[in-house]
């Protein structure tokens, strides 16, 4: 009798066990000892420290309730400005457990006045982003998050590579521009940035994603960047700049078909 | 004789435990097999009511409206369920039903709840597997994703037996008739609703309406293609003469017209508020937290999919001109 109670109370229990699994949601583990980080890290910086830098200077935002791995919108603010003795280099978007970890590294000037980068990413599963800054002195700062959804790579964009607006930009800012402060801009390219998770496996495909995009004003580099596929289809970016002068804004982005499309804007203090 | 004596009792105790335990596997299957209710919902179209998703154990991922419509000489069957366990659930229903051969295995689209059971079936060599044209590469790209899902769900455990081979499915694109005997079922295959790939099924006899997930029933809609078309697709379906439907979740004996009116209202505000969201620059991560929150109290799972539903129709209509 005892052996039928321990087996009804094994199977009970298992079931309770997974139901829990399933209806509690993952905790949230220690971020710095998570194995792919520990690699990661290693081989992106070497021994080099990198401090917290969520009170002084950077902070990442995203939504805790996500529904949609594949369109998961952050948001990156820097908590310092951009000087000439000290502004914020580099930026490094970290997702410790998608299949190309660097999301993106994206390069600022210190005429940007400000840094702020909102984008869209891709998570295959449970991971930690991280938002990593290199200042100009050579120092390391992180914030970082715990996300929750699962898929977002290898979920199929659904749309047609061969769109024939394929490359198509649009750009957004403010009605008017103030001259030498930072002033919001955003582009965005029409391109399905799929990954090869996603691939049809079709022999001879190769899956096609952006892998850089480059930003000037008047022919002067403004902002940077080296992405790939965890970034989500229909690649965005919005960002600060200061001009100080009325001018061009182009963009220039290379896919690896090594497809480049651009597109430019006039920006004047009085117009749109 | 002592020792006789306990190593028999201990065999018969070992094997009153064997009985008992398998009394109660046996009494546990056939409790749920017989909880398996399918009701005919029109003359020869037969319904299994499934639960609201999402699956848990409690409901063993019986989460979708799926069922057959019986012809003369064979049978239809309409989606198969979650797992193989709800695609034999659904076989063994049918058998209760009817002696007559399955010839026909109808699948409305990918999504797993609809899907996963489909080797239940496949062993049958004379049953062929209808899904739209598209259905072949979405289940190419996504099942990989969907059996790992199964395996947590499931907990441990090996869910090869799971694997939809892509190549058993016969496209459709556009109309296709089948023939039941003395009843022509019509498959329809439809571009840009609630996936880009869903496949209808009309019984023309009875002017039944089998919907998939095209439509649904108080739970709320949800939206894995285009928002623009898939709102024409409803005008659209609501025009049909529609004696009896069947909608992949659910109750099904509210007004075919009211569920369509509904998800038409829900698609107008979701169009409505997220346009405006684009036009007054806010952005997508505060747009899923805003948007068609009136609608909340009207569905079921809104928490659970609403804001996905303004992810996808924020994405295509930023592009809008």
């Amino acid at each position: 009798m005892n052996f039928v109670k321990r087996i009804l109370t094994f199977i009970g229990a298992s079931l309770l066990f997974c139901q829990l699994a399933l209806a509690t949601p993952f905790p949230e583990p220690d971020h710095s000892s998570i194995p792919e980080w520990i690699m990661i890290k290693q081989l992106m910086f070497g021994e080099r420290e990198i401090r917290d830098g969520s009170d002084d200077i950077l902070a990442l935002y995203l939504n805790t309730k996500l529904d949609d791995s594949s369109t998961v919108p952050i948001m990156v603010n820097a908590l310092m400005d951009q000087t000439e003795d000290k502004y914020i280099k580099t930026l490094y978007l970290v997702i410790d457990r998608n299949p190309i970890p660097t999301a993106g590294v994206f390069k600022f000037k210190p005429e940007a006045g400000r840094v702020k980068l909102e984008t869209r990413l891709r998570f295959e599963k449970f991971s930690f982003i991280r938002a990593i800054v290199e200042t100009n002195t050579g120092d390391l700062y992180m914030d970082q998050r715990w996300v929750q959804v699962a898929g977002g790579c290898s979920a199929p964009s659904g749309k047609n590579a061969n769109d024939p607006s394929l490359g198509k930009m649009r750009f957004r800012m403010d009605d008017q521009i103030r001259l030498n402060e930072p002033n919001l801009v955003q582009f965005q390219i029409k391109h399905p940035n799929e990954s090869t998770l996603a691939s049809d496996l079709e022999p001879g495909y190769a899956a096609r994603f952006i892998d850089k995009v480059a930003v000037e004003f008047n022919g002067k580099s403004i902002m940077s960047g080296d992405i790939n596929f965890s970034l989500s289809d229909n690649p965005i970016f919005k960002f600060y700049f200061s001009p100080q002068a009325e001018g061009v804004l182009s963009v220039r982005a290379e896919d690896t078909h090594d497809t480049i499309f651009t597109d430019s804007v006039e920006i004047g203090t009085d117009k749109r | 004789m002592v020792s006789t004596y306990v190593t028999s009792s201990l065999i018969l105790r070992i094997l009153l435990v064997y009985l008992m335990v398998s009394r109660i596997a046996f009494a546990h299957d056939a409790n749920e097999a017989s909880a398996y209710t399918v009701q005919e919902i029109a003359e020869g179209n037969f319904v299994h009511e499934g639960n609201f998703p999402p699956q848990s154990l409690e409901n063993r991922g019986d989460i979708a409206n799926i069922g057959f419509i019986v012809g003369e000489k064979c049978v239809a069957v309409i989606d198969v369920g979650s797992s193989l366990h709800v695609g034999s659930m659904l076989k063994a229903a049918i058998q209760r039903v009817t002696r007559l051969p399955i010839c026909a295995v109808i699948i409305t689209h990918v999504h797993p709840d609809h899907l996963l059971g489909l080797n239940a079936f496949t062993k049958d060599d004379s049953i062929t597997v209808y899904g739209h044209h598209r259905l072949p590469k979405q289940i190419r790209t996504r099942s990989r994703f969907y059996l790992e899902s199964l395996e947590q769900y499931l907990g441990a455990g090996n869910t090869a037996d799971h694997a939809i081979d892509p190549s058993l499915v016969t496209p459709v694109n556009g109309l296709l008739s089948i023939d039941l005997g003395n009843r022509v079922i019509e498959l329809k295959s439809w571009d840009y609703a609630h996936t880009d790939h869903d496949l209808s099924v009309t019984d023309i006899k009875t002017g039944t309406f089998w919907a998939g997930d095209i439509v649904f029933s108080e739970h709320v809609p949800i939206l894995d293609s285009n928002i623009r078309q898939y709102n024409a697709v409803l005008e659209e379906l609501q025009k049909l003469d529609v004696q009896h439907y069947v909608v992949g979740h659910g109750s099904l004996d509210r007004p075919w017209d009211v569920l369509i009116s509904e998800q038409r209202r829900y698609f107008r505000v979701l169009l409505r508020e997220v346009r405006a969201a684009i036009v007054n620059d806010i952005s997508l991560m505060d747009a899923v937290n805003t948007v068609g929150w009136t609608e909340r109290d009207r569905w079921h799972n809104f928490d659970m999919y609403h804001r996905r539903n303004v992810t996808t129709s924020y994405t295509d209509l930023e592009w809008e001109d």
